[in-house]
Parts: structure tokens; C-alpha cells; sequence
């Protein structure tokens, strides 16, 4: 399992391909898999500017669902791992 | 499983009873619809209802969010129905930051209305899944300029805060000289060193630093903790 740091920087692939179709979003990595992502997914690609952190990204879901920072901050991170693990996502070092 | 109760406050009234009415069909109870604010509040304490349906576009209607308005205890749970052409990421940002529970566009049709009303009533959170990212990201942009706005209040020396919190009470410089037993010359002094440590560029621009992050009450305990 992937794990972060909260003061992570995740950051998209610049090697991934995407194309809106049908209001959902495909992305093609640099292997030619190809990934639709759910909406929460999606969101969380979104983020990953590089600038970013788990923790902003945490604070945010709970300023918006009323859910506990700490199950955020688990939830992001199982997020996060998902789209390193598929290749649409980066940790610099 | 019971109806969810709803008031529907929206200015347009051709659109306001045709919503009204399609909710019904669609099983939703809708206790009452206000073609403005002061009529929505009359609704919302005698029918107390479990959702309101409120449109953005309505004159003070950010004002049905604010919590002050209604505890959230006291209030019912809230869905802002944007029906504008073009609903903006910063319009979302808007309603979510006044207290909504939950926002929809109305793309969806009467029954995505009625599924979003069912969700709110439910407890949960409504957001167009394409709008999530742009939300969650201007909330990050907030938290980042509030935490900064906060530094810079923090480089103020206690003095200038209470400087700063008479600029914020609307006072001018005389007044603020008659209020600290200093000149009006001093006075002068310490505000401009306050918008030069704020960096910004006037009086009005540091109030609406102060209110936009809510800095005021920290401000305020800050000033009294010095004073006692």
C-alpha cells in the first residue's frame, strides 16, 4: 500500500492522456491504460497540482461533507495511493 | 419512509409554482413557496420544513444561508438550486462557504432535483460531481489566503491591532486619537505602518482583509487579552 506524507505534494503525470467524453473524463497512461475515474476520484486528480498537500486536500472534504478529519486524511490518502498505483499520479521525492 | 418537507424560496413566479408543483408529483411535500426572503424566514418558522429549496439569483438570498440567520441547529438543512445558464465554480463556493448543505444545477431535471432534496433531508452533502474538484480547490486558495492574512496579522505589534480594530469599527483618525489619548498625527502614523505590515493599499482594503478571513474576533481577543 502507498503510503503519503501529509506534506506530500502529489502531482498529475505530464505523460497521461486526457479526453472528455460524455461529461466523464478518460485518461490513458503512458503504458495505454486506460482509466475513468468517479467523480470523488476525479476530484482528487484534480488536486494533485504538485503544490497541494493530503492534509489541504483533507481540510477541504471536511469543509464540504461532515465527516472527521482523520477519516478524510485516510480516504485521501487511499485515493491518492489509487492514482499513484495506476500511473496517473507522482510523488516527487 | 416519510416525504421530505420542503419550502421553496425563488423571486421568479411562473418558475417558482411550476418547481413547486413538479416536486409534488414527485413525491416531495412542499409545505410552502416565497417569492422573497422575508416571506421564505415567515415559512421556514411556521412550517418549520426539513429542506429548503432556495435559488441564488433571489435578492439576499445568501442572507437564508448565513448562520447567523438561523442556528444550525434551528434551521432546516439547505440546497441552493442554481438554475443559471452557466453555474459558476465560484457561485458553488458562494453557497457552500454561507452554509449550504448541498447545491445543484437542476441539469438533472425535476427527479435529479427531487433525488438531491431526498439526499439533503438524508443528511448528506449535495455538489455536482463535475464541481467537486474546483471546490475543494478554491477552498484550499481560501484556507491559504485566510493562513496568510493571519501571519500578517500577527506581525502587528499589539498597539497596531488595536489600531486596526478602530479602522475596522469605521473610525477615522481623530476619532481613533480621541479613543487612545494620542495626536491625530500619531494616529495617522500607526494606520499607515498597519497597511504597510497588511500590504495593502487603504483602509477599506484592510477592513475587508479583516472581515473577509474572519479575522475580527481573533483580533478582538487578542486586543482584550493585551488590555486585561
Amino acid at each position: 500500500m502507498t503510503t503519503f506524507s501529509t506534506d506530500a505534494r502529489p502531482r498529475r503525470r505530464d505523460d497521461v492522456l486526457v479526453a472528455i467524453r460524455d461529461d466523464r473524463t478518460e485518461l490513458t497512461t503512458a503504458a495505454g491504460e486506460l482509466h475513468v475515474l468517479n467523480p470523488t476520484a476525479h476530484a482528487l486528480w484534480q488536486l494533485c497540482d504538485g503544490l497541494t498537500t493530503p492534509s489541504e486536500m483533507a481540510a477541504a472534504v471536511c469543509d464540504v461533507f461532515d465527516v472527521h478529519v482523520e477519516i478524510a486524511l485516510r480516504d485521501v490518502a487511499a485515493g491518492l495511493g489509487a492514482l499513484v498505483r495506476d500511473g496517473l499520479v507522482e510523488v516527487p521525492k | 419512509m416519510t416525504s421530505p418537507s420542503v419550502v421553496i424560496a425563488d423571486h421568479r413566479g411562473l418558475l417558482r409554482e411550476a418547481l413547486a408543483d413538479a416536486l409534488r408529483r414527485e413525491g416531495i411535500d412542499v409545505l410552502a413557496a416565497a417569492p422573497d426572503c422575508d416571506s421564505a424566514l415567515l415559512q421556514l418558522d411556521r412550517t418549520s420544513p426539513g429542506v429548503l429549496v432556495v435559488e441564488p439569483a433571489m435578492p439576499g438570498a445568501l442572507d437564508l444561508l448565513v448562520p447567523t440567520v438561523r442556528s444550525r441547529d434551528e434551521r432546516p438543512r439547505i440546497l441552493v438550486l442554481d438554475r443559471a445558464v452557466a453555474a459558476s465554480d465560484a457561485e458553488l463556493l458562494r453557497a457552500i462557504e454561507a452554509g449550504a448543505d448541498g447545491y445543484t444545477t437542476g441539469r438533472g431535471g425535476i427527479a435529479g432535483l427531487a433525488d438531491a432534496v431526498r439526499a439533503i433531508a438524508a443528511g448528506r452533502t449535495v455538489v455536482p460531481p463535475d464541481m467537486l474538484g474546483p471546490l475543494l480547490h478554491g477552498l484550499i486558495e481560501q484556507r491559504r489566503a485566510s493562513s496568510a492574512a493571519f501571519e500578517r496579522l500577527m506581525q502587528l505589534t499589539p498597539r497596531e491591532r488595536e489600531i486596526l480594530l478602530l479602522v475596522a469599527d469605521g473610525l477615522d483618525h481623530d476619532d481613533i486619537a480621541e479613543q487612545l489619548f494620542i495626536s491625530a498625527e500619531t494616529a495617522r502614523t500607526h494606520v499607515h505602518r498597519v497597511l504597510r505590515k497588511l500590504d495593502v493599499g487603504s483602509r477599506l482594503e484592510a477592513v475587508t482583509l479583516v472581515r473577509r478571513h474572519g479575522l475580527a474576533d481573533h483580533l478582538e481577543r487578542v486586543v482584550e487579552r493585551a488590555a486585561g
